[in-house]
């Protein structure tokens, strides 16, 4: 899939933005502050997935004005299309894909898919589960529109949940005011359970062996998903199992008002050579193995998509070696993906690089072809 | 700095409390009250004093009324071998305007929310519970909203009612009637999928 042309209006730093992307390799470059990210984040939104920084829209609007709008035109490899998405103080936000209108912003990621390379990618490996969580989440939700719904609602179920283990606690409520909810929450953990556990059987295996070939073949990676439920084989039996161990671990949850055990508590595990990474791996290796896990999720999309998403690199080559930089950069390629790097200063290997590149010099909010 | 009269400010105050009524709507509302003629507002205060001196719960479905017990619990001619269990009084009103359903009603006045701190014990389950021993009585029909609240209370009901005998039921949920498939949102189809039935 491509994006041709974009247009910003009040959107962030930008008053008004109309570019045209090249398909192959698009880089931005500018001093900081200047609007490179906002950039990409506008085109992270166009996939429906929330924005990079995890922003909120009345953040994203230019300072004192009232609405913003993106709007882009691309294809994937089923149509043509352009997308339109207008949020605005005063009404709500509306996305439209060849001017019909969505009911959720979330079915964009029926049309563009992305994937953002950032140097807090590190956190993958070194930062706490959430990190983690959210990784495998954001996947799921890009392959299934259905997931980011089942996910909410578990948490809401879970919510009310621990606010009956508080009444309980402190007898308001009885045992028994558990039951309606455990019942609702059974299903929905291992709803969310199965997608997780077959996303991450995808993305391990690619993860293995992106790993290797980053790595020369050195270490091993190994990428699991810890459950804090004792699964059977057989996702059908999940619900009824989950709810026994909610039952045997009642006392527990009550004494600590919170539930202990779920996907909300879950965890990925990585491990090099049998190691855990976030203990044992150098620095070194844990960007390695982040970076395999960033282009394990490319080759997920690829796998379900059939084609390769928009790939976003964040400032990512400032954290990088030249060798390294240069070796992820002819992976993205291979990948035939359509890249947008931004940069603070010219890299000497993209300077090589042939075929469609776009090189554009991003000054306070305004973006200009770049000439040497 | 000047402030509105005292009369203003507290008529502002008044209509901010109302749901869905933020301060500046209050103040369009205090100064379009304040432009109506004497009479209309004395009407509204009046129809305001009136519905509180007179509507109290029905002793029976615990629907908002002003007879006791109210019109549908009083009608001979309903149904009652079924009875609708709905959250609020406005769902009775959706239900008796498809004219198709001619059973009984009982008001819960909310959902389950813990987090509101809203438990069985706040609801008007008590009283359906005392319904339940009439001979007549051969179904409860749940229609609570599909929410994970609705869905909470719906369970309870059924953990309570079913060991007494009585058949319990839940209104299905999917698609629209008359909708177009493609036009369905994706939560709701997945719905409709999981509550397929056998034609």
């Amino acid at each position: 899939m491509e994006i041709r042309q974009l247009e910003l209006t009040h959107f962030r730093n930008y008053q008004k933005l109309v570019m045209e992307f090249q398909a192959g390799v698009n880089i931005l470059i500018g001093r900081n502050g200047q609007g490179k990210t906002n950039l990409l984040e506008a085109i992270t939104l166009l996939s429906g997935s929330g924005s990079l920084r995890d922003a909120r829209d009345p953040e994203m609007l230019q300072w004192e004005t009232e609405f913003y709008r993106i709007k882009a035109g691309g294809h994937n490899k089923h149509r043509s299309f352009g997308i339109e998405i207008c949020y605005s103080r005063v009404a709500p936000k509306t996305s439209r894909i060849n001017g019909i209108p969505l009911s959720r912003l979330s079915e964009l990621a029926l049309t563009v898919n992305t994937v953002v390379f950032s140097p807090e990618d590190l956190a993958l490996v070194k930062g706490p589960p959430v990190q983690r969580r959210r990784f495998l989440d954001r996947e799921i939700c890009q392959a299934s529109p259905v997931y980011a719904k089942v996910l909410s609602r578990y948490h809401k179920v879970m919510l009310q949940r621990n606010a009956v283990l508080r009444r309980i606690k402190e007898g308001v409520g009885g045992v028994k005011e558990l039951d309606p909810w455990d019942e609702q929450l059974a299903p929905l953990a291992a709803a969310v359970l199965t997608r997780r556990l077959t996303a991450i059987g995808v993305i391990a295996r690619h993860a293995r062996q992106i790993y290797r070939e980053l790595s020369a073949g050195s270490e091993e990676l190994e990428v699991t998903y810890q459950s804090s439920f004792l699964l059977p084989p057989e996702p059908e039996r999940w619900p009824e199992v989950i709810k026994e161990q909610l039952d045997l671990h009642r006392s527990a949850e009550i004494a600590r008002q919170v539930t202990l055990r779920g996907p909300h508590r879950d965890d990925l595990q990585l491990y090099l050579d049998g190691r855990p990474a976030k203990i044992f791996a150098s620095q070194g290796q844990q960007r390695t193995v982040a970076l395999a896990l960033k282009l394990a999720e490319i080759a997920f999309v690829r796998q379900y998509r059939e084609e390769s998403p928009l790939v976003l690199l964040d400032d990512v080559f400032s954290e990088l070696d030249p060798g390294r930089g240069e070796q992820l950069l002819n992976f993205l390629r291979h990948s035939s993906a359509q890249l947008f790097i931004s940069t603070t200063h010219p890299l000497g290997f993209l300077a090589h690089l042939a075929g469609e590149v776009g090189i554009f010099r991003v000054e306070a909010g305004q973006v200009y072809q770049w000439e040497g | 700095m000047f402030y509105y009269a005292e009369p203003i400010a507290l008529l502002i105050e008044e209509l901010a409390k109302l749901p869905g009524v933020g301060p500046k709507t209050a103040q369009r509302l205090a100064f379009f009250l304040l432009h109506v003629p004497r009479n209309e507002a004395v009407a509204l205060a009046r129809a305001i004093v009136d519905a509180h001196d007179k509507i109290r719960f029905c002793s029976i479905c615990a629907n908002l009324t002003d007879a006791d017990p109210c019109r549908v619990c009083g009608d001979s001619r309903r149904d009652r071998r079924v009875i609708c269990v709905v959250a609020e009084p406005r769902d009775v009103v959706a239900v008796e305007k498809i004219r198709e359903f001619h059973g009984l009603y009982h008001v819960l006045h909310g959902v389950l929310s813990p987090l509101e701190g809203i438990g069985p014990g706040e609801l008007r389950i008590k009283e359906l519970l005392a319904r339940l021993g009439d001979p007549q009585l051969q179904e409860v029909i749940i229609a609570t909203s599909p929410t994970v609240e609705g869905e909470a209370t719906a369970a309870h009901l059924a953990r309570l009612i079913k060991p007494l005998g009585v058949k319990v039921t839940r209104i299905a949920h999917g698609l629209p009637v008359g909708a177009d498939l493609e036009y369905a949102d994706q939560v709701t189809l997945l719905r409709a999928l999981e509550g397929r039935r056998e034609i």
